[in-house]
């Protein structure tokens, strides 16, 4: 990481963005950040970084992004090339997680976690009281799938891009994202199964 | 296409808004960044007053960008000033990072990118709240600290990261949210600072990043006298505020600057009883022997 971006200093975006004439196509850090937020946070949540690192990975993201907003011009949509730094940058952090195993990350967590959720009432073991707990249960299930089908799989199913936008953040052409996508879901589905009948049994031994 | 059985659709369904951040998060992180952004230009600006060396041209570029982004938070005058700034301290700056990841900090290298200082800092920051026994140059591991403060207080208030100084609000607000005409590098020349520039990005923090450009802005052109009064305003304006740290180590140098070094060698011990681990603390430490007092 290099910032070669900064051929063309900030300083300018500053002038520019006060002037009546808007600069090309430069965004302005700040709307970027107020936009977009909200989805680089989930994302990053997403991809399977836990609630004790999201917030550095979320800054990361960011200040990548500050640093190359040069690179963005000529790219049509900023979620998607904000979900390419993400991604990047939630690898990078996972290898750095990798090299510290005494350290808990990742997806270490969340087991526990589910087993605190899911108290052996009367709910069946898919349906959740929170938001919150749903999205712990469906975390922990896409631990199960592979990096790209997971990034495939989330943008497709919870942030509704279509596939040649997939294509453009996760930097592949339309017939992979296609691919990834049925065997991400074949995988999704027979995690989901597998955990419902976990849990099932759960209860049933508690009973 | 769909293919999805109806448990994992139901499952997806639920979890579909339960990722989102709080207004908490949103204003915690922004913070952060802002931060590590604008004390990346700090930094390279105290290392050009300390030795005074035109910087190569990448990386000096890369100090005018670190400069401009804080300004994007605060106030236009003050941003073209340290543009200025920054491009003349980038390449003397002390401290590689890296990559963002990995935010080691290596004793004597070259700043190859943005905010390199500030990575490191903040990481020392969240380490020094978390585990007090983490050594700056150590790999330090993610802050815990903030992640579950807000899982067990989702509703914050928006104010910015742990410990919000008690402030009196910048000094008015501007009513106009366009007060501020591009200003080609005109000096900051007043103490009191420029207001911030837009009224949404305004908090606490862009005002205390403010004042630390304009005191730097002040060490870069010799002039220590405006530098200790932008430091005295800090402290009355924002007691206990965030950069609280930078602004001592200000002092030290402004008084070095000013030949009143005896106040700048207890200034500087202060500074390193209570923050061994800072970042700046080498800084300080050499504060009037690294250079020649003349030439600081």
């Amino acid at each position: 990481m290099t910032g070669h971006s900064s051929d063309v200093p900030l300083g300018t975006a500053v002038a520019t963005a006060r002037s009546p004439v808007p600069p090309a196509a430069r965004p302005r850090f700040e709307d970027v950040y107020g936009e977009h937020f909200a989805f680089v946070w989930r994302s990053v949540r997403r991809l399977g970084i836990d609630m004790s690192a999201v917030d550095d990975v979320v800054q990361d993201v960011f200040l990548v992004a500050h640093r190359r907003m040069d690179d963005f011009e000529a790219r049509s949509s900023m979620k998607t090339w904000l979900f390419g730094i993400a991604l990047r940058v939630v690898r990078d952090h996972r290898r750095t997680l990798r090299r510290k195993p005494a350290q808990l990350g990742g997806t270490a967590a969340v087991e526990t976690d589910m087993d605190g959720v899911h108290d052996a009432s009367a709910r069946g073991p898919l349906e959740h009281v929170t938001e919150r707990e749903a999205a712990r249960t469906l975390h922990a299930l896409l631990d199960e799938l592979d990096d790209d089908k997971r990034a495939v799989l989330v943008l497709a199913e919870l942030e509704q891009m279509t596939v040649p936008e997939i294509a453009e953040a996760v930097e592949t052409n339309v017939n992979t994202v296609y691919s990834r996508l049925r065997a991400a879901r074949r995988e999704l589905d027979a995690a989901v199964a597998r955990y419902r009948i976990r849990e099932e049994q759960k209860q049933w031994r508690s009973r | 296409m769909s293919g999805l059985s109806e448990d994992t659709r139901a499952l997806l369904d639920a979890a579909r808004d339960g990722d989102d951040p709080s207004e908490g998060d949103r204003s915690r992180v922004r913070a952060a960044i802002a931060r590590r952004i604008a004390i990346g230009a700090a930094a390279g600006a105290a290392v050009a007053t300390a030795s005074h060396v035109a910087g190569g041209a990448t990386s000096a570029a890369a100090g005018a960008v670190s400069a401009g982004t804080a300004t994007v938070a605060t106030a236009g005058t003050v941003a073209t000033t340290s543009i200025a700034a920054g491009a003349m301290g980038g390449g003397t700056a002390a401290a590689i990072v890296t990559s963002l990841g990995a935010k080691i900090l290596v004793s004597v290298a070259i700043v190859s990118a943005v905010g390199a200082g500030t990575a490191t800092y903040v990481k020392h920051e969240a380490a020094k709240r978390a585990v007090p026994t983490v050594s700056a140059a150590a790999p330090v591991t993610p802050s815990r600290s903030m992640e579950t403060a807000s899982e067990a207080a989702p509703v914050r208030p928006a104010a910015p990261v742990v410990a919000a100084p008690p402030v009196a609000p910048p000094p008015a607000l501007p009513a106009a949210p366009e007060p501020v005409a591009p200003v080609a590098a005109a000096p900051v020349t007043a103490p009191a600072i420029t207001p911030p520039a837009a009224a949404p990005t305004t908090s606490p923090l862009d005002a205390e990043v403010a004042l630390l450009q304009e005191a730097h802005s002040a060490l870069r052109a010799n002039d220590g006298d405006r530098a200790l009064r932008v430091a005295a305003e800090h402290g009355r304006r924002f007691p206990g505020g965030q950069l609280g740290e930078e602004f001592e180590a200000t002092r030290v140098f402004a008084l070095c600057e000013l030949g009143r070094v005896d106040e700048a060698r207890d200034g500087a011990s202060r500074f390193l009883r209570e923050h061994p681990r800072s970042p700046l603390a080498p800084r300080v430490a050499n504060a009037c022997e690294a250079n020649a007092p003349s030439t600081f």
